[in-house]
C-alpha cells in the first residue's frame, strides 16, 4: 500500500489526542476535590406539600487539624432541587458518594414508595455501601445532635455500624440490601433503629434494635428479637451468649454461625449452625451437653421471638414467600401465606 | 505493509479479539435490562445467547482461516451486498453501543461531562486504531491483555460479597427467557467485525498451546458474561432491574471499599480499554465495507469516525434514545442480518471448497493397476 502523506503524520495525531486529553478538564465544568464538600451522613424526611427535607453532615478541617462537623438542612419539591440549593448554600459542590449513613424518617418509609431512595440508587449518587437507619425522632434532630465525644452523630453512627457487622445483634443494612429485600416477595425491609438519649446537655445515640416495615405495617424489635434476626439473615462471627443450668451460669462466644433455609410442603426449616467457644467467664467444670441445650433453646427463642412479633404485624421477615417461590411451592401466591406455612427451627451448635 | 497484511492476525489474537468483542457491552447495562425482563432467570438468557455467539465465532474462524470475508471466493455482487449489510449493522452497533460507553464515561467517571467531549476523545482513539487496521487493533488488545488479567485477579482476590443463591432459584425455564433474548437482541451477535480479519499461523501458539488458549478464551467469556450475570443476580436479586453498570457495581463491592472507598479503578481502566477496542473493531468493519466500494483511502476511516460522532452526539444524545432505538424493530435486522451473512458465507465457502477438493481428486491421475485395467477391458467393471 502506498502510504499517503497523512499516514506519516501519526505523531501529530498522537499529540492531538494527548493535547486533547490534557486540556479535557478545561473544556467542561469539572470541579476539583478542593471545591467539593464531602458528605459523611444524610437525613431524609418528608417536607411540605409532598416534598422532602434533606440534611447533610460535612467535616470541616483546617491547617491546625481542628475538626468541625457542619450540618445543612434544606427543603424542596424534589431531591435534585434540594441538592442544587445546597450546592449554593454550602458554597461547594456536594459530593454524596462517601456518605456513610442515611437517617430516614418512618414517614418516608411508609409514604414515599422509595422514590427518594431510588433516586439516590439509580443515579448512583450514593455508594451501594451507604447504610440506612431509622428513628422515631426526626432525622434532622438525630443528625444535628452534638455528642459528648465531639464526633458528628452521622459519622459516629457510620463507625458503630461498621464495627457491629457480623455481631449477634444489630444488622447493618446498606441501600443495596434494602432494595434487594424490597424486591422480594413480601417486600419486608429492616434496618437499625436509633434511639436518642439525653442526660441534661449530653446526648447519646443508642443502636441496639431493628425496625422492620413493608411500607404499611411496622415492627420495632426488642434486643433479643434483633439477635434472632441477625442469626438468620447474617453470617455471624461475633457476639456472646449466656447459659445457665443447675444454678451454674457461664458465657460462650460465637466464633462462626450461618443459617440455611429450605421449604418442603408447607414447612419452612431454618437450620442454624453455630460454632461457639468458652470464655473466661466459664465455671471450671461444666456439663457441655446441658450448656448446649440451654444455648440452643436461647437461640431458638431469639429466632422465634423475631418471627412471631413480625408475623403478628403480617411482616414476612424471613422471606418465607421468596423461599416458597424458590422451592416451587405455590403457597406464596396466597395472601395469607404466612398463616399457612409453619416454621421449624433446627439448631446445631458446637462448643469448643 | 500491504493491505492484506494489515488485517492479518494470529489465532491467539483472534481469541482475544473475540473475547473483547463478545464481553464488552454485555457487562454494562445489559445485566440490568435482562433482569428487568427475565427477572432471576436472566442468566439463562445470557448463557443461551453466549453459547450461540461462541458457536458463530467458531464459524467465523473457519471462514477467515482462508482470508477475510472480502477476500473469499464469492461472487462480487454478493460481496457487495454483504458489505452494504455489514456496513449498516456495524454502524448501528457502533452508535448504539458506543453511546452506552459514552454515557458510562460521562456519568460515572466524570461528573456528567458533556457527551460531545467524551465522544470526541473516545472516537479520536478508535478512529485512529480503525485507520491503522486490524493488526494494530489486535496488537493493542494483546498489549492490554495483562491489564484485563490483573484487574480480574484483583477483583477475585478482594471480592467481598454475600451471594444469596436463593435469588437465583427456582432454576426454571419460562417464556421470560425468550422475551428477554428477543428484546435485547442487538446486544448479541458481536462476531461480524471479526470477518474482516484473516488468520495466519502463529509462531508462538501452535498445537497444544493454541488449544489451551482456546479453552481459556471460552471459559473466560462464559465466566465474564454468564458468571457476572449470576453474581449480579445473587447480589442484587430482582432489584438488579434498577442497577446500571453491572461490572462496576459488582466490582466495587470489595474488602477495601470500607477503608479507602470503592477500589474499582482496575476494572474501570480495563473496561475502557475494552470499549475502545470494541468500538475500533466496529469502525474498522465499517471502513472495510466502504473500502470494498471506494478502495483503500485514508479518509474513509475519518468519515466513519465523523459520522459516528455526529450520530452519537446529535442523533442519539442520551441513553434513553439509545435504549429505545436498540430495542426497536432495528434489532431484528441487525441480529439476523449478521447471522445470515456468516451462515451464507460459510455455506458457500464450504460447498466451494468441497467442490474444489472433489475436482482436484478427479483431476489427479489414477494409480496404475493392471488388474483393474484388464477387468475394465473385459467389461467386468
Amino acid at each position: 500500500m502506498k502510504k499517503h502523506k497523512f499516514v506519516n503524520k501519526k505523531w501529530i495525531v498522537i499529540l492531538l489526542i494527548v493535547a486533547f486529553l490534557i486540556t479535557f478538564d478545561l473544556l467542561d465544568d469539572q470541579k476539583s476535590i478542593s471545591t467539593r464538600a464531602i458528605v459523611l451522613a444524610m437525613s431524609l424526611d418528608v417536607g411540605e406539600e409532598g416534598g422532602y427535607e434533606l440534611g447533610i453532615q460535612l467535616l470541616k478541617t483546617d491547617k491546625s487539624n481542628k475538626q468541625e462537623y457542619l450540618n445543612f438542612f434544606e427543603k424542596g419539591k424534589s431531591i435534585s432541587d434540594i441538592l442544587e440549593k445546597m450546592n449554593y448554600n454550602v458554597g461547594a459542590t456536594i459530593s454524596l458518594e462517601h456518605t456513610m449513613v442515611i437517617v430516614i424518617s418512618q414517614d418516608i418509609l411508609k409514604t414515599d414508595e422509595d422514590k427518594a431512595l431510588r433516586y439516590f440508587l439509580e443515579n448512583q449518587i450514593v455508594s451501594y455501601n451507604t447504610m440506612l437507619v431509622t428513628s422515631k425522632e426526626k432525622p434532622k434532630e438525630i443528625l444535628s445532635q452534638k455528642l459528648s465525644n465531639g464526633i458528628g452523630s452521622g459519622y459516629y453512627m457510620g463507625q458503630i455500624l461498621r464495627t457491629v457487622a457480623g455481631d449477634c445483634g444489630v444488622v447493618p443494612v446498606s441501600i443495596k440490601d434494602y432494595f434487594m429485600n424490597r424486591y422480594r416477595i413480601g417486600e419486608c425491609v429492616y434496618m437499625p433503629y436509633v434511639r436518642l438519649l439525653k442526660e441534661g446537655e449530653t446526648a447519646y445515640l443508642g443502636i441496639n434494635e431493628m425496625y422492620a416495615t413493608d411500607g404499611q405495617n411496622e415492627v420495632l424489635m426488642s434486643e433479643s428479637a434483633t439477635k434472632g434476626l441477625s442469626l438468620v439473615v447474617s453470617d455471624l462471627s461475633n457476639g456472646s451468649l449466656t447459659y445457665s443450668y443447675e444454678n451454674i451460669m457461664g458465657e460462650a462466644d460465637i466464633v462462626e454461625s450461618n443459617s440455611f433455609i429450605s421449604v418442603k410442603d408447607n414447612e419452612m426449616t431454618i437450620k442454624l449452625n453455630a460454632s461457639l467457644r468458652d470464655t473466661s467467664n466459664v465455671p471450671q467444670s461444666i456439663n457441655e451437653k446441658q450448656c448446649l441445650e440451654d444455648i440452643n433453646s436461647t437461640l431458638k427463642g431469639y429466632i422465634l421471638e423475631c418471627y412471631d412479633i413480625c408475623k403478628k404485624q403480617n411482616l414476612d421477615i424471613f422471606y418465607i414467600g421468596q423461599y416458597c417461590y424458590a422451592f416451587k411451592n405455590p403457597v406464596y401466591t396466597d395472601a395469607d401465606y404466612l398463616e399457612k406455612v409453619t416454621l421449624n427451627i433446627k439448631i446445631n451448635s458446637k462448643l469448643k | 505493509m500491504t493491505n492484506k497484511l494489515n488485517n492479518n492476525i494470529y489465532p491467539e489474537q483472534y481469541l482475544l479479539l473475540a473475547f473483547i468483542s463478545i464481553i464488552t457491552f454485555k457487562v454494562v447495562m445489559l445485566a440490568q435490562y435482562l433482569v428487568s425482563s427475565a427477572g432471576n432467570e436472566a442468566y439463562i438468557t445470557m448463557a443461551i445467547m453466549i453459547a450461540i455467539e461462541l458457536m458463530m465465532t467458531a464459524i467465523v474462524y473457519a471462514i477467515i482461516k482462508n482470508g477475510s470475508l472480502l477476500e473469499q471466493d464469492l461472487p462480487k455482487a454478493l460481496k457487495g451486498i454483504f458489505a452494504i449489510i455489514l456496513l449498516f449493522t456495524s454502524f448501528a452497533k457502533c452508535t448504539l453501543l458506543g453511546s452506552e460507553g459514552v454515557s458510562y464515561i460521562s456519568t460515572t467517571i466524570y461528573d456528567n461531562v458533556r457527551w460531545s467531549y467524551v465522544t470526541l476523545a473516545l472516537l479520536l482513539a478508535c478512529t485512529y486504531l480503525a485507520y491503522k487496521g486490524g493488526k494494530v487493533i489486535a496488537r493493542t488488545a494483546q498489549i492490554f491483555f495483562w491489564l484485563f488479567a490483573i484487574s480480574f485477579a484483583f477483583h477475585v482476590v478482594f471480592s467481598n460479597t454475600q451471594l444469596e443463591i436463593v435469588n437465583l432459584m427456582p432454576f426454571d425455564f419460562s417464556s421470560k427467557i425468550a422475551v428477554a433474548g428477543d428484546k435485547y437482541l442487538i446486544w448479541f451477535g458481536d462476531y461480524t467485525a471479526l470477518m474482516f480479519f484473516s488468520i495466519s499461523k502463529s509462531p508462538n501458539a501452535t498445537g497444544k498451546k493454541l488449544i489451551i488458549w482456546t479453552i481459556i478464551a471460552i471459559a473466560g467469556t462464559i465466566l465474564c458474561a454468564v458468571g457476572l450475570m449470576i453474581i449480579f443476580i445473587c447480589i442484587f436479586g430482582e432489584s438488579g432491574a434498577i442497577i446500571g453498570n453491572a461490572f462496576l457495581n459488582v466490582s466495587s463491592l470489595n474488602k477495601i471499599a470500607f477503608m479507602i472507598g470503592s477500589m474499582d479503578l482496575p476494572t474501570v481502566c480495563s473496561w475502557i480499554v475494552m470499549c475502545i477496542i470494541k468500538i475500533s473493531l466496529l469502525i474498522f468493519a465499517a471502513k472495510e465495507c466502504l473500502k470494498f466500494f471506494f478502495g483503500d483511502k485514508w479518509w474513509i476511516s475519518v468519515i466513519c469516525g465523523l459520522v459516528t460522532y455526529f450520530v452519537i452526539v446529535y442523533g442519539i444524545g442520551n441513553l434513553k434514545t439509545s435504549y429505545s432505538l436498540a430495542t426497536s424493530v432495528l434489532r431484528y435486522f441487525v441480529y439476523f442480518a449478521d447471522f445470515a451473512v456468516v451462515v451464507i458465507t460459510y455455506t458457500i465457502v464450504f460447498i466451494r471448497n468441497k467442490n474444489k477438493k472433489s475436482s482436484q481428486k478427479s483431476a489427479m491421475p489414477k494409480p496404475h493397476t493392471p488388474a483393474l485395467e484388464e477387468n475394465s477391458k473385459e467389461g467386468n467393471l
